[in-house]
C-alpha cells in the first residue's frame, strides 16, 4: 500500500508548542506564576487536540511530513506523522494531558511549582518530539532533551532519596544516550543516511552492524527498562512526583520501545534480524524481564516501587510483541503499549492520590483505604483487573494477541511466561485491592496508627493540610482524624478524581464498545509499518 | 592543495598592531587621561574586527592575503591569510573582545587591574600574530611573545602560589621555545624554507627530521597541555585571574592546535607523515590525554582546576582529530576548536562570576549557588550539557565528525573512548550544576537571596552560553562550513 505524503509543517510546529511554552514559563516565572496550572493544562490539552486533528488525514492513509529547515546539524531534521506515530502520539498526549490535569491537586503543597510545570511541558515536548521525529537524528535529539528535562522532574522533591534516584537515572540515561549516539554514528558511516526507510538501511551483515544493533538496544533498552538495564527504574519512578511517575511509566518508557521498533523496521529489517538470530536474544531478555519484574514487584511494600517493577514486567510484554517480528505480535505489542500507558498511568495517579490524602506509601498500611477513598480505589481496582488481563478489559486483548503470536511463531514457552506473569500480577495487585475494601475487624484503626507512627515528617504535614483543605466541613474536628465522619472523608478532590476516572474509562470502554478504535489504529499502524 | 591567488596586503599587520597600540594607549591614558582608559582598552580589541571582516570577505572569494617583511634575513617575516588562518582569526578576535569586556567587569577596581590590561592586550596581539603568520619563524616569534605576555598574567595575583605557577609556566615556555628553535633550524637547514602553504617541505627522512618532528610535538604539546607536558596548566589556571585563564583556554590553547595543523599539513605534508606513521605518536599521546584529563578532573575540588583538567581532555579530542589524518576527523578538530572555546570560555567566565560575587572556588562550597545567581549557573549548565555532546549543541557536531573520522581511519575503538570520555564529562560537570540548583531546601534564606550581578560580567557569559547552540540551530552552520572549507583546502 502506497502512502500519500502530505507536506505540512504541522508536526514540526506542534512539537514546539509545549517546549516553547515550557521555556516561557520557566524564564518568565515571576509574571506567569499565577497562571502556571492553566498554562500547563491548556497547552497539554491543546497538544492533544492538535494531534487528534490529524486523524482524518491519517485515516485516509496519508503521511504528514514536515521537513524543518531551520536546523543545521550535520544533517537536517524532519518531522513525520505516520500511522504508527499517530497511534502513539494520540494516546501518549492524552496521558500527558490527564497527568497535567491531575498535577495541581498533587502539587498543591509542593515547592517550586513554576519549575515543575515548566519542565513538565518541556518533557512532554521532548517525548512527543521523540515520537514525531522523522529521522533518527531528530529522534535522538528529542530523546536526550526528554531525558535531561525529566531529571529535574524526578529530583523535584530534592531530598536525599530523590537526589540519589535522580543521579542514578541521569548518569544511566546519559550513558544510554551515548550508546544511541554510537549506533547513529555507525549507521551513518555504513549507509550515509539516518532517515527511516523501508526496507531498512542496513542490509549487509557485518561486525559494525552488530555493534550498531547492540548499541541501539542498550540505549533504547535502558530507557525502556529492559532486563539488565532496568536498575534505575525502580528508584526513579517512585521518587518522582506521582503525575510524573504516571508520565514516566505510562509514556516515557515507551519512547524506548518506539526506538526499538524503528531500529527493527527502519534501520535494519525484520528478515535481517531473524536471520542474524538477534530476535531470539531479545525474546529471551524480554522473558527474563517479564518474570523478574513480576517477581520483584511481589516483594515490594512501597506501592510506587511495586508499580515500577510491574512496569518493567509490562515492558517485557511489549518487547516480546515487537521481537516476535510478526504482524500479529506487533499488533499485540502496540495494543499493550496503549493499554499499559492508560492503566499504569492510572495506577500511579491513584498511588499519588493516596499519598496526598493519607501520606501512606506502604501497602501494609493500606488496609481499609478503600473505605476512605472509594473512588480512587475503584479506579485502582479497574486498572489492576486490566493489568491481570481479565476478559472484558484491554489487557485481555493484548495478552490474547501476544499469546496467539507466540504460538504462531512456534514459541509456546512465551505463552507460559505470559500466564505465569498474569498470575503474579494477580498475586501482587489483588491483595492491595482486597485489603483496601475488606480490612477486617479494627484493621482500619490499626493502619491509620501505623501511618501516623511511621509517616515521613514532611508527609504527615502534607496529610494534615490536605485533609484540612479538602474536608473543610469536618476540619474543625481536628484535621485527618475525622475520616469516620463520612465515607468520603478522605477522597481526593474532584480535579484529581476526574483525570483518574477518564483514564479508567479508557481502560474499559474500548474493549466493551463494538468498534475498538485503538485496536483499529494499532492494526493500521502495523499494516503501514509492514507495507511501507 | 589547490593553488590560490594572492593579494599583497598590509592588513594582517594592522590587525596585529592594533592591540599593541591599544596597550600603548592604555599606558598613556593611565598617565594623562584616566577617563579615556576604557575607550583605549576597547579600541585595542574593536579595531581588528572590521579588518578581520574585510579579510574574511577576500578569503571567502578564494583570494588569500600575503605580506612579506624583509627583516631577519634570509627568511623574513611573512604573513599569509589562508582559510585556516581566517577561521582562527575570526575566533580569536571575537574571544579577545568577549574576554576584554569581561575583564573590564572583573576588575572594577581600576587600580587592581591596572597592569593586567597591558599584558592582556599584548597577549591578544601575540595570538593574532600566530594566527596570521605565514612561515614558522613568524609563528615562533609571535608564539613566544604571546607565551611571555601570559606569564605575568599567571603571576598577577602575587600570592606564593601564583608566583610558583608563573615560574612553572615560564620554564615550560622556555623549554617549548628551545624545542621549537631546534625544530625550525632543522627544517630550514634541510629544506631551505619554513613557509606554509607548500604542501610539505620534506621529501626524505632522517633521524634529524624525526627529531624536528618530536621537538614540534613538544612545543605544541606544552602549549596545548598534552599529557606528559600538561602539569603547568592546572596550577596556572588555579592561580591566574579568571580572564587570563579564559584567554588561555579559549584562545592560546588553540594556537597550539593551529601549530600542529600547520606542522602536519604545511611543513611535513600529509603523505609524508602517513608514510612514516609518525602520527601514531600524537595519536597515543592524545588518547592518554583524553583519559588522563577526564579521570583527573574527577578528583579536583577547585573549580578552576577541574576545568583545567577537563581542558586537557578536550584538547586531547582536537589532537586526536589531527592525528587520525582523515578529512572528517580534521573537520571535527577544527570545529571543536570553536566549540571548545565557547563551552570552556563560558565555564571559566562563570567560575569567575561565582568567585567575584561569593568568593567561592571550591565545588563543595557551591551548594545552592544557582539560587543566588541563576543566570550564571544556567549558562554553566548549558555549557556542561554541550560538553557531553548532547545534540543541539556544538560539541555534538565535533564529536560526530571525530567519530566519522575514526571510522575513516579504521580505528572504531576510538569512538568507544570518546563516548567513555563523554560519560566522564557528564559525571564531573553535572554534579556541579545539580548541587547549584537542587538539593538545597535546607539552606537559609540569606543564602538563597538572588545577588545583583555586574552586567559587564554577565553579558559575555550569556553570549558564550548562547554560542553553544546558535550555530547548530541557525539555518546554516557557518563555522562548520568554514571547517569543511579548511579541510577541502588540505585534502
Amino acid at each position: 500500500m502506497e502512502h500519500e505524503i502530505v507536506h505540512t509543517l504541522l508536526p514540526a510546529i506542534i512539537i514546539f508548542v509545549p517546549i516553547i511554552s515550557g521555556l516561557l514559563l520557566f524564564f518568565l516565572a515571576d509574571r506567569l506564576y499565577p497562571y502556571k496550572e492553566y498554562i500547563c493544562i491548556g497547552v497539554t490539552g491543546l497538544f492533544f487536540i492538535l494531534v487528534l486533528s490529524m486523524y482524518p488525514a491519517i485515516k485516509s492513509g496519508k503521511i504528514l511530513l514536515g521537513i524543518f529547515q531551520y536546523f543545521s546539524f550535520p544533517l537536517s531534521i524532519s518531522f513525520k506523522v505516520d500511522q504508527l506515530t499517530f497511534f502513539l502520539g494520540l494516546f501518549f498526549s492524552f496521558v500527558w494531558f490527564m497527568a497535567a490535569c491531575y498535577s495541581p491537586g498533587y502539587m498543591a503543597h509542593e515547592h517550586k511549582k513554576e519549575r515543575y510545570y515548566a519542565f513538565f511541558l518541556m518533557a512532554e515536548g521532548g517525548c512527543m518530539g521523540t515520537i514525531f521525529a522523522g529521522d533518527l537524528l531528530g529522534l535522538f535529539l528529542f530523546f536526550e532533551f526528554m531525558a535531561l528535562t525529566t531529571y529535574v522532574l524526578i529530583a523535584h522533591e530534592e531530598n536525599a532519596i530523590t537526589m540519589f534516584a535522580g543521579a542514578k537515572y541521569l548518569f544511566m540515561t546519559v550513558g544510554g544516550g551515548l550508546a544511541v549516539f554510537f549506533g547513529l554514528l555507525t549507521m551513518y558511516y555504513l549507509t550515509g543516511s539516518v532517515t527511516f526507510a523501508r526496507p531498512g538501511l542496513i542490509t549487509e551483515p557485518s561486525s559494525l552492524a552488530t555493534a550498531a544493533f547492540i548499541a541501539f538496544m542498550i540505549g533504547f533498552g535502558l530507557k525502556a527498562g529492559l532486563f539488565p538495564l532496568h536498575v534505575w527504574l525502580p528508584d526513579a519512578h517512585p521518587a518522582a512526583p506521582s503525575p510524573v511517575s504516571a508520565a514516566l511509566s505510562g509514556v516515557m518508557l515507551k519512547t524506548g520501545i518506539y526506538g526499538m521498533i524503528r531500529v527493527v523496521f527502519n534501520v535494519f529489517n525484520p528478515d535481517f534480524i531473524s536471520k542474524a538470530n538477534w530476535d531470539m536474544i531479545m525474546l529471551v531478555l524480554a522473558g527474563i524481564t517479564i518474570l523478574l519484574g513480576s517477581a520483584m514487584a511481589l516483594l515490594q511494600d512501597d506501592l510506587k516501587r511495586r508499580l515500577a517493577y510491574s512496569s518493567i514486567a509490562q515492558i517485557g510484554y511489549i518487547v516480546l510483541g515487537v521481537f516476535l517480528l510478526s504482524q500479529q505480535g506487533l499488533t499485540g505489542g502496540l495494543y499493550h503499549l496503549f493499554t499499559h500507558a492508560f492503566m499504569k498511568g492510572l495506577l500511579f495517579l491513584c498511588a499519588g492520590a493516596i499519598i496526598v490524602q493519607t501520606g501512606i506509601r506502604n501497602i501494609s498500611q493500606m488496609k481499609g483505604i478503600g473505605l476512605k477513598m472509594p473512588l480512587t480505589m475503584v479506579f485502582f481496582t479497574i486498572a489492576s483487573v486490566t493489568m491481570v488481563g481479565i476478559p472484558p478489559f484491554n489487557g485481555f486483548i493484548s495478552k490474547w494477541q501476544l499469546s496467539l503470536a507466540s504460538l504462531d511463531a512456534g514459541q509456546p514457552i512465551f505463552v507460559a511466561i505470559l500466564i505465569l506473569s498474569s498470575l503474579l500480577n494477580a498475586a501482587y495487585y489483588f491483595p492491595i485491592v482486597i485489603t483496601a475494601f475488606f480490612p477486617g475487624e479494627k484493621a482500619a484503626h490499626h493502619g491509620h496508627d501505623d501511618a501516623e507512627g511511621h509517616g515521613y515528617a514532611d508527609q504527615s504535614e502534607k496529610v494534615h493540610s490536605a485533609a484540612m483543605e479538602t474536608n473543610h466541613v469536618n476540619a474543625h474536628h481536628g484535621g485527618h482524624q475525622v475520616y469516620y465522619g463520612g465515607r468520603l472523608a478522605q477522597e481526593a478532590p474532584w480535579h484529581m478524581v476526574v483525570p483518574m476516572g477518564l483514564l479508567a474509562i479508557g481502560c474499559v470502554a474500548f474493549a466493551l464498545l463494538p468498534y475498538n478504535w485503538p485496536w483499529e489504529l494499532a492494526q493500521m499502524a502495523v499494516r503501514s509499518l509492514f507495507s511501507m | 592543495m589547490p593553488q590560490n591567488d594572492y593579494v599583497i596586503s598590509i592588513i594582517p599587520v594592522l590587525v596585529i598592531l592594533a592591540p599593541i597600540f591599544g596597550a600603548g594607549c592604555i599606558m598613556l591614558a593611565d598617565r594623562y587621561r584616566p577617563i579615556l582608559r576604557n575607550a583605549a582598552i576597547l579600541s585595542g580589541v574593536l579595531v581588528p574586527l572590521p579588518l578581520v571582516y574585510y579579510m574574511y570577505n577576500l578569503v571567502k572569494n578564494k583570494l588569500f592575503l600575503y605580506y612579506h617583511f624583509d627583516v631577519l634575513p634570509p627568511i623574513g617575516i611573512e604573513f599569509r591569510v589562508d582559510i585556516l588562518a581566517i577561521y582562527m582569526i575570526l575566533l580569536f578576535s571575537f574571544f579577545a573582545l568577549i574576554i576584554t569586556v569581561y575583564a573590564l567587569g572583573y576588575y572594577r577596581d581600576k587600580q587592581e587591574g591596572k597592569a593586567f590590561f597591558y599584558f592582556l592586550l599584548l597577549a591578544i596581539s601575540g595570538t593574532f600574530g600566530v594566527a596570521l603568520s605565514g612561515n614558522m619563524i613568524t609563528f615562533f616569534l609571535f608564539f613566544e611573545f604571546m607565551s611571555l605576555m601570559f606569564f605575568p598574567m599567571v603571576s598577577y595575583k602575587s600570592t606564593p602560589e601564583a608566583a610558583a605557577a608563573g615560574l612553572k609556566f615560564f620554564f615550560m615556555t622556555i623549554i617549548s621555545g628551545v624545542a621549537m628553535f631546534w625544530a625550525i633550524m632543522v627544517t630550514y637547514n634541510l629544506t631551505g624554507s619554513t613557509s606554509f602553504g607548500m604542501d610539505g617541505l620534506f621529501s626524505s627522512t632522517s633521524p634529524l627530521v624525526l627529531s624536528a618532528f618530536i621537538c614540534f610535538l613538544i612545543t605544541f604539546g606544552i602549549k596545548t597541555a598534552m599529557v606528559p607536558f600538561h602539569f603547568w596548566m592546572p596550577d596556572a589556571y588555579a592561580a591566574a585571574p579568571i580572564p587570563a585563564a579564559a584567554l588561555s583556554s579559549a584562545v592560546m590553547l588553540k594556537t597550539g592546535v593551529l601549530g600542529l595543523i600547520r606542522v602536519f599539513h604545511d611543513l611535513f605534508g600529509l603523505s609524508f607523515i602517513q608514510e612514516l606513521g609518525w602520527n601514531n605518536i600524537l595519536l597515543v599521546l592524545s588518547i592518554v590525554s583524553v583519559l588522563y584529563g577526564s579521570i583527573c578532573a574527577f578528583a579536583q575540588d577547585d573549580l578552576n582546576r577541574r576545568l583545567a583538567y577537563s581542558g586537557i581532555a578536550q584538547v586531547g579530542y582536537m589532537l586526536l582529530g589531527i592525528a587520525l589524518l582523515s578529512p572528517q576527523a580534521l573537520v571535527g578538530t577544527v570545529y571543536h576548536v570553536m566549540a571548545h572555546a565557547f563551552m570552556k570560555g563560558c565555564m571559566f567566565l562563570c567560575a569567575g562570576v561565582i568567585f567575584v560575587n561569593t568568593g567561592k572556588t571550591k565545588i563543595s562550597e557551591m551548594r545552592g549557588v544557582g539560587l543566588q545567581m541563576p543566570v550564571t549557573m544556567m549558562a554553566f549548565t548549558v555549557a556542561a550539557i554541550s560538553a557531553v555532546g548532547t545534540p543541539p549543541f556544538n560539541v555534538f557536531v565535533s564529536k560526530w565528525h571525530l567519530g566519522l573520522g575514526a571510522y575513516e581511519a579504521g580505528l572504531p575503538w576510538i569512538i568507544i573512548l570518546l563516548l567513555l570520555s563523554s560519560l566522564l564529562n557528564a559525571s564531573y560537570y553535572f554534579p556541579i550544576s545539580i548541587n547549584a540548583f537542587l538539593g538545597c531546601r535546607e539552606l537559609q534564606n540569606i543564602e538563597r537571596k538572588r545577588l545583583l550581578l555586574q552586567p559587564l560580567r554577565m553579558v559575555p557569559v550569556i553570549i558564550l552560553a548562547l554560542g553553544a547552540a546558535v550555530f547548530t540551530l541557525a539555518p546554516f552552520n557557518w563555522p562548520l562550513n568554514l571547517a569543511r572549507a579548511v579541510v577541502n583546502y588540505y585534502f
